[in-house]
């Protein structure tokens, strides 16, 4: 048997064992999340590079960016961390009503991120921005292109969560599970905070 | 499990071991006689595409002999992995199936833009953005189709979370899971580089080149060992 077949005690609540340490989702969960995030920094290190040869050419394209549509991008993504985190403590309470409309609500803001990306997109190809107009639009369209793969995956886990969890879970796995879909979300989010602020805010 | 599948462990072991094989004789091919590694500017001038070609040109195309002789490396294994899922799978194995399939069919991109590039060295005296052409076409081709490997990965991943065997002697521990799905995500970067010519978004690029490239190696080192583990297994317990 796995450690993780141990015999829930006290429901699925998978919180501090023994040593008083817990790993949220499962240890094997963090090579996908750190690689992740190392690549997206490695991302962001090239950005700030290219950026320093010519910081005014970038100030200049920046400009074509609204603050707006990412600040309420940002908001989209933070509100819709935050019922995912409450649907995650819904499940570890066996709330089986309560968890999937949760999550049902982070799917929609998440549709709202969607739907407010295309508008952006929609706008500056109407500007007549194309990508090969400035680095900053290579990196502009080439980061958010790659965060909204990133946020379409993360919608399709949402939704696995979302119809999972309508039943009690059966084993702490399936715990961990959804704690991984969640901590899959909350990186996404991670990366759209630091993406805004470097895109759309630094000067 | 049933006694049937113990039979064929060894064929197994000859199967990967076949894909080590080939996969060195690949690598061999690729970035010691055809001199594609690392990648060449996507924005290359269409002399200096020429030059590639035109010069060593006969150590080229021994490079294309050895890549379309090994251009296939990945079936045998494909066809290990398959066979380890269906162990796990209830009834009709759907995921080994469509694993089997996506694997035949991704190979093409493999041994294909081999064949392409072989085309461009073949008559190195035409007009040089004819060169350029087939250049690009072998490289788009090598670098972007992703059609199929998505489907490949998302079988495997399924498997390594849902199986009831212990991760200990399994072909499909969680870790791979967790590893093989860290690849699909970034598998997407390939079709992005038909948008760039410069930068890290182009085929000789972080994203569609590099990142790819290296999680490759790293996942079929990883998938080797665990297989070959797992295989060793099978044959003690059934002994």
């Amino acid at each position: 048997m796995s450690e993780g077949e141990k015999a829930p005690s006290g429901g699925l609540a998978s919180g501090p064992d023994e040593s008083g340490a817990h790993v949220p989702g499962e240890p094997g969960l963090w090579i996908l999340l750190f690689g992740e995030m190392s690549f997206f920094a490695a991302l962001f290190a090239s950005f700030l590079y290219y950026r320093g040869f010519d910081p005014s050419g970038f100030a200049e394209a920046q400009k074509q960016l609204s603050q707006t549509v990412g600040l309420i991008n940002t908001l989209l993504l933070l509100t819709s961390s935050l019922f995912v985190a409450h649907g995650v403590r819904a499940v570890r309470a066996a709330q089986t009503s309560l968890a999937p409309r949760l999550f049902v609500l982070g799917i929609v803001c998440a549709i709202g991120f969607i739907a407010c990306k295309s508008f952006e997109y929609y706008e500056l190809f109407d500007h007549g921005i194309a990508i090969s107009d400035h680095t900053f639009y290579s990196f502009y369209f080439g980061l958010t292109v790659l965060h909204l793969g990133h946020v379409v995956i993360g919608t399709i886990l949402l939704s696995l969560m979302a119809s999972a969890t309508r039943r009690p879970l059966k084993k702490p796995t399936h715990f961990a599970m959804v704690e991984s879909g969640a901590c899959f979300w909350h990186m996404v989010d991670l990366l759209w905070i630091v993406i805004f602020a470097l895109l759309y805010l630094v000067e | 499990m049933e006694k049937g599948f113990y039979a064929s462990v060894t064929s197994q072991r000859v199967l990967v071991w076949m894909t080590i094989a080939l996969g060195v004789l690949f690598a061999i091919s690729y970035m010691g006689l055809m001199r594609f590694f690392p990648p060449p500017p996507a924005d290359l001038p269409a002399d200096e595409v020429l030059a590639h070609y035109s010069t060593n040109n006969i150590r080229f195309r021994v490079g294309v002999i050895f890549g379309l002789i090994s251009g296939g490396f990945l079936l045998p294994i494909t066809v290990v992995i398959s066979v380890q899922m269906a162990r796990l799978e209830k009834g009709v194995p759907v995921w080994a199936i469509i694993q089997a399939l996506a694997g035949a069919v991704g190979t093409i991109f493999i041994w294909f833009p081999i064949l392409i590039w072989g085309v461009a060295a073949f008559t190195v005296e035409r007009a040089a953005e004819l060169t350029l052409l087939m250049h690009e076409f072998g490289w788009l081709l090598f670098i972007a189709p992703l059609s199929m490997f998505p489907m490949q990965l998302i079988g495997i991943i399924f498997i390594a979370f849902t199986k009831e065997e212990s991760d200990a002697h399994s072909a499909f521990p969680r870790w791979l899971g967790y590893l093989t799905a860290w690849q699909l995500v970034q598998s997407f970067g390939g079709p992005i580089a038909v948008l760039f010519k410069t930068g890290i978004f182009s085929w000789n690029g972080l994203l569609p080149f590099w990142l790819p490239f290296g999680l490759f190696s790293a996942w079929m080192v990883a998938i080797c060992y665990t297989l070959l583990r797992a295989l060793r297994h099978q044959r003690a317990s059934s002994a």
